[in-house]
């Protein structure tokens, strides 16, 4: 009897939080009827593998997206976001989480993430957004069009050819550029290879270094930027973008320009930014959630490549490095910062 | 030169997480796997301050107090509830991701401009110690003013936490602490209270182990959730191979040849990088360096003993 009393507190907090856990689940049941023709409530889940400037913008993209598709939240859906804060045996338990309650749509944000999409969830839709190219998943599908009956989405392949060339029209001579990449990650390995193949082709040597550790960046940085480089061309991966304002200090102190993939990096160090504009890519990935809602199945929504991008120049950044921005570059560019933070 | 001097830093960086990691391990003999938090703890509690306008080195030692908060509740767990030591560890690990969430808030990380922090104040040195002659020599020889104000500075803190734990270990309480590794039974017939030896001690560990969190945060300028993983492989490496070297050296040597270990550890992986290897196997040759740091001292003892014989 003693011993059951002293389990007594411990079976009060069980039983606490699994009633707490079911009214959570439970959440968004309001009973306004779905409109726009709807024949029932959605609840989408966004899983993330991490928080980034990428997925933040895309999170805005989406809600704007689907409230211009006249799509009401709280009314037509209900919207749970998930992280696994760079956690891979979260991220599993994410989708098992969402895969066995009543998530209606997975929206998997960011490569890593899919890859685990595809293998834990196969009944219900998946919609992917804030990934490079979804073919580097084998699995995923062989084209646009023939792919898993159950996952469609965006992508936004970043084009290094036009990077390279505006490259080239800001430093005419540049022979030799450089970037980091972590070959941990599927994304940045295949980015490495497409910047080499531009590379060939407008003539520029790409020095690769790569990078498995955070503690390896600043010793690996210095030693690319010790490789008679001519400039920084870093691409986007987990890993660098997380110590991207490290990797331009050091690029500075070498006098190296930088050039990058990632929108906020043009404050942090990045002389000339070319990147995706996740908001918008979300905007269109906010018509396909439409259209499954509305009975088209996943299997007969191509995936859509989205050409949508930025042009950002920091010209501060670009004077600290020895670089003058051409003015045709600058008149063809969204925007132009002129402040270092 | 400057490859040199990075690995040199970087290394005098880890080698304050390497002591925290030898007072749990090697003489404890404590698998403390809090680190791998308390390395975050610091790291994030020292951006989101300076990030708040708070004057980097408060803090930096406030970050660092974080540490010792959650050592000393590891030792606490084991010592009062008799939680086995790995056990402790990870409880506290796990339970760290959580509350390090909570300091980096939302987005789980953490990006600072360089002005505001430590890194920001050795710049504002280095602008005032060296002439800008001297500057313009040293930027040729990618030699930068900066980098030998953090170095110089870093060497100061290092050297400082050598001489405490010097010092600590030799009194009183730190042989107290190193009898509770050797024989905490002993210790206790002693009438030492054991339960406040291990807290103290993994709270020490700790306590370095947020330092360096919370001046590598500053040298990097960002700190996530990842930033302290594999931590514990990076101060048991160093530990290791600090052992290797000193393995017969007094103790307070052996305090020393782990910061001899740490710098080491950097220097190797400099060689790696600057030979050109393909990057897939630099840590094939981290591994066998490894190797041959641990077999080497113990084979050519084996031969001068043979020798001796004959």
């Amino acid at each position: 009897m003693y011993r059951i009393a002293r389990l007594l507190p411990a079976i009060a907090i069980c039983v606490a939080s699994l009633i707490s856990f079911s009214s959570c689940n439970k959440g968004g049941d309001s009973h306004e009827k779905p409109g726009n023709g709807l024949k029932k409530k959605w609840n989408f889940a966004i899983v993330k593998f991490e928080e980034l400037q990428q997925t933040e913008d895309t999170e805005r993209g989406l809600r704007v997206g689907l409230r211009d598709a006249g799509l009401v939240e709280g009314r037509d859906y209900e919207m749970t976001s998930m992280n696994a804060h760079g956690d891979i045996p979260t991220l599993l338990t994410l989708f098992d989480k969402a895969a066995s309650g009543n998530t209606d749509l997975l929206i998997s944000m960011q490569t890593t993430t899919l890859h685990t999409a595809v293998k834990r969830v196969q009944k219900i839709p998946i919609v992917f957004m804030v990934v490079a190219n979804p073919f580097v998943i084998t699995t995923v599908g062989q084209s646009d069009s023939v792919h898993l009956p159950n996952v469609t989405g965006v992508y936004t392949m970043t084009t290094f050819d036009r990077m390279l060339g505006y490259i080239k029209e800001c430093m005419p001579n540049v022979k030799k550029v450089g970037t980091l990449f972590s070959s941990l990650e599927l994304n940045a390995t295949y980015y490495k290879s497409q910047l080499i193949t531009a590379g060939h082709k407008h003539g520029i040597t790409v020095e690769t270094m790569d990078v498995s550790a955070k503690t390896d960046v600043p010793q690996a940085m210095t030693a690319l930027c010790t490789r008679n480089l001519d400039a920084i061309c870093q691409i986007e991966d987990n890993l660098t973008s997380a110590t991207f304002p490290f990797i331009a200090q050091v690029a500075q102190k070498f006098k190296l320009p930088v050039f990058s993939f990632v929108n906020e990096q043009a404050h942090t160090g990045s002389s000339l930014v070319f990147a995706p504009n996740y908001f918008e890519s979300a905007r269109e990935a906010a018509t396909i959630i439409s259209r499954i809602m509305h009975g088209t199945s996943p299997e007969l929504i191509p995936f859509k490549r989205i050409n949508k991008f930025n042009l950002i120049v920091n010209t501060t950044f670009a004077k600290a490095a020895g670089l003058s921005i051409p003015e045709s570059v600058r008149a063809a560019a969204d925007s132009v910062i002129t402040t270092a933070h | 030169m400057i490859m040199i001097l990075m690995a040199v830093t970087t290394g005098l960086l880890f080698s304050l997480l390497a002591l925290g990691v030898f007072i749990s391990y090697r003489i404890f003999d404590f698998p403390d796997l809090t680190v791998e938090g308390s390395f975050i703890t610091g790291a994030s509690l020292t951006l989101v301050l300076i990030t708040g306008g708070m004057h980097p080195v408060l803090a930096t030692l406030l970050g660092t107090l974080g540490g010792t908060c959650a050592g000393a509740i590891t030792g606490a767990l084991h010592a009062a509830f008799s939680i086995s030591r790995l056990l402790s560890g990870i409880i506290v690990m796990t339970a760290l991701f959580t509350v390090n969430l909570y300091i980096l808030g939302p987005g789980g990380t953490i990006i600072i401009m360089d002005a505001t922090s430590l890194s920001g104040m050795a710049e504002t040195a280095a602008l005032s110690l060296f002439s800008p002659g001297l500057q313009a020599d040293l930027d040729a020889m990618h030699l930068f003013p900066k980098d030998i104000v953090i170095f110089f500075s870093l060497l100061v803190i290092v050297g400082l936490a050598v001489l405490f734990l010097r010092r600590f270990f030799a009194t009183h309480v730190g042989l107290a602490i190193r009898a509770t590794g050797e024989n905490d039974k002993m210790v206790r017939a002693m009438g030492i209270n054991v339960n406040v030896v291990v807290v103290l001690g993994l709270a020490l560990a700790n306590t370095l182990a947020a330092l360096s969190g919370g001046l590598w945060a500053q040298v990097l300028s960002s700190v996530d959730m990842r930033s302290g993983s594999g931590m514990i492989v990076t101060g048991l490496t160093s530990v290791i191979l600090g052992q290797a070297l000193f393995s017969r050296a007094r103790f307070r040597t052996q305090i020393l040849g782990v910061v001899l270990g740490a710098v080491l550890i950097r220097l190797l992986i400099s060689l790696i990088l600057m030979t050109g290897v393909p990057s897939e196997v630099d840590k094939l040759l981290q591994a066998a360096f490894l190797v041959l740091a641990l077999v080497l001292p113990r084979t050519l003892q084996k031969r001068r003993a043979a020798q001796a014989v004959r």
